[in-house]
């Protein structure tokens, strides 16, 4: 799991000033976050792209907003977060997600491929088949109600301390720990229930 | 006891997380360690769970689709030329709720509601009226503000729509209206006729000759029309009843003794299909089929003290418009105007006459 780098703050001044050449820099040093938080959290990839480019639209309209520059990875955050809630509501009323079952095919970079059938957990030998257990995984995600989700791809996926996660939902950090822990418990279950 | 080991063993779960991450002291990780030990259960859990946690950790990063940084700026300049077309940001920046959209909408509606109504109780008016009128003149009481709030609703500007539609629904019944059309040509010279009403009034017979050239062609009208169309003649005539003002007749009946002259015409009108609406000291309202009202005329002048020809008729315009706005004291002529009305409402057959009782010969 790789931290973007802190973007510098005259970067950000000056996007705020409407340089593009700045708005450009931002993107690209965000890109890959943003839009892997999507996708964890929808599950698509052009889903993701989509949301990812308005998250990005979203910053280039309102950072004349943002006061402290210091705060622009939370704030980025919270912006794709938001957009991430939305899109799963609008989804979710078309039922988008109504015949998703982590029996179904699962979506690749490499395009849609069978699920096998086997125990993860329990045949070490075939976990050598990392990208089979990612996307077990995905799916299992996306079962997991959407706070739940949200604390799993920011604290195991993305890397987020307790700390910044608590300040982006406004929790103390014990809280953040014990939602934590039962999105994993509930995650764990939501597997062992496919898997056996 | 085994209930005392399932409570260890959910509280060393809820210690999972903890204790992956190494967040728990010396002590506590020992007892949890230990428990782990001697529980096969927790201890198969702990591994699924650790397990699990560590793909989480391990799962890789998506690559980002080619050409997102350009798709982003395409769309940045779009959004842009889009804003440009829209204008300035006043209007973007008002933002008006839907709430307060749809309340606008409801007010305007209920404003067209309200306006369309009183075309709608016109229309229902003779149906209940018929009823008012019946039971009030049994007690012989003046009519409640039924009548007053009809008139009302009936003094529309005629530059509104619904006088309009008024005027064209009218037009489309022509066959049983046209014998009032013409009164109203008559009606429409009222005012005039208002003003000369100390004048000397036209003789009986050219007046009765006037009223009897009209009267033939509404009844010969009636009688050949199909029913539908007599339906709708009705309805127009109704309508039109309440819209068209028309002429009270107004008599001057010598008599030398009140209360047998009163009874005498009380028959006389009960003969003719007629009946007393309201009795005064020194006149009666009565109402009269129209198509009787010349043989009636003729059966009064025989009552009157000189048989021959001291009756006085006159056709007085009584309605002359609606004029109900202005003037907070009503006049006698007003009052006689509702009166008038009131009879038209019972029935457009009908006709309303005022029989004025003068004692002994002039």
């Amino acid at each position: 799991m790789e931290h973007s780098p802190k973007i510098r703050q005259e970067v950000i001044e000056s996007c705020k000033a409407g340089d593009k050449g700045a708005f450009a820099e931002i993107v690209l040093n965000y890109q890959r976050k943003v839009f892997n938080i999507a996708y964890r959290m929808l599950g698509n990839r052009e889903e993701a792209k989509d949301l990812a480019q308005e998250v990005f639209l979203s910053v280039f309209e309102s950072i004349r907003d943002l006061r402290e520059e210091v705060k622009f990875e939370a704030w980025l955050t919270r912006i794709t977060l938001n957009h991430c809630r939305n899109r799963w509501k609008y989804l979710k009323r078309r039922h988008y997600f109504n015949s998703d079952s982590l029996n179904d095919p699962i979506e690749t970079e490499d395009g849609e491929m069978e699920r096998p059938i086997y125990d993860p957990l329990n045949n070490p030998e075939i976990l050598c088949e990392k990208k089979m257990i990612q996307e077990l995984i995905q799916r299992g995600l996306l079962k997991l109600k959407e706070d739940q989700r949200e604390l799993i791809v920011l604290r195991d996926l993305q890397g987020f301390s307790y700390g910044e996660i608590g300040e982006l939902f406004s929790l103390p950090e014990g809280t953040v720990k014990s939602k934590l822990h039962r999105a994993r418990m509930d995650l764990k279950q939501i597997l062992e229930r496919v898997i056996h | 006891m085994e209930r005392a080991r399932t409570m260890g063993c959910e509280k060393v779960r809820g210690q999972f997380s903890a204790l992956l991450e190494g967040n728990l002291d010396p002590f506590e990780e020992e007892r949890v360690r230990k428990h782990l030990e001697t529980c096969p259960d927790c201890q198969r859990d702990w591994e699924r769970f650790s397990q699990m946690v560590r793909w989480l950790h391990s799962v890789e990063e998506q690559e980002v689709p080619e050409g997102f940084l350009s798709e982003v700026e395409k769309r940045v300049e779009e959004r842009r030329m889009k804003r440009r077309w829209m204008g300035p940001g006043l209007f973007r920046s008002m933002k008006i709720p839907v709430q307060a959209v749809a309340m606008v909408f409801i007010v305007f509606l209920a404003l067209y509601l309200t306006k369309m109504i009183p075309f709608e109780t016109i229309q229902k008016m003779p149906v209940e009226k018929r009823e008012l009128s019946s039971s009030k003149v049994v007690k012989g009481k003046e009519p409640s503000s039924g009548v007053k709030e009809a008139k009302k609703d009936i003094s529309l500007p005629a530059s509104t729509p619904m006088a309009q539609y008024q005027r064209d629904y009218i037009s489309e019944t022509k066959p049983s209206v046209q014998g009032e059309m013409k009164g109203d040509k008559e009606v429409s010279h009222a005012p005039s006729r208002e003003k000369d009403e100390k004048a000397p009034s036209p003789p009986l017979e050219t007046e009765a000759a006037r009223v009897e050239a009209l009267l033939p062609k509404e009844t010969g009208k009636a009688e050949v029309l199909p029913p539908e169309e007599k339906r709708v003649g009705e309805r127009g005539a109704k309508a039109k009843a309440y819209l068209i003002p028309e002429p009270q007749r107004e008599i001057t009946l010598k008599i030398s003794e009140r209360e047998g002259a009163l009874t005498q015409l009380k028959k006389l009108l009960k003969q003719f299909g007629g009946e007393v609406v309201k009795e005064e000291e020194n006149s009666i309202l009565a109402s009269l089929p129209r198509l009787a009202y010349p043989e009636f005329e003729k059966e009064l002048t025989k009552m009157s003290l000189p048989p021959h020809p001291s009756l006085m008729v006159k056709q007085r315009e009584v309605i002359k418009e609606w004029n109900l706005a202005e003037g907070t004291k009503k006049r006698e002529p007003e009052v006689r105007r509702e009166e008038a009305g009131r009879f038209r409402m019972d029935r457009e057959e009908t006709m309303a006459i005022r029989i004025y009782l003068k004692k002994g010969p002039d």
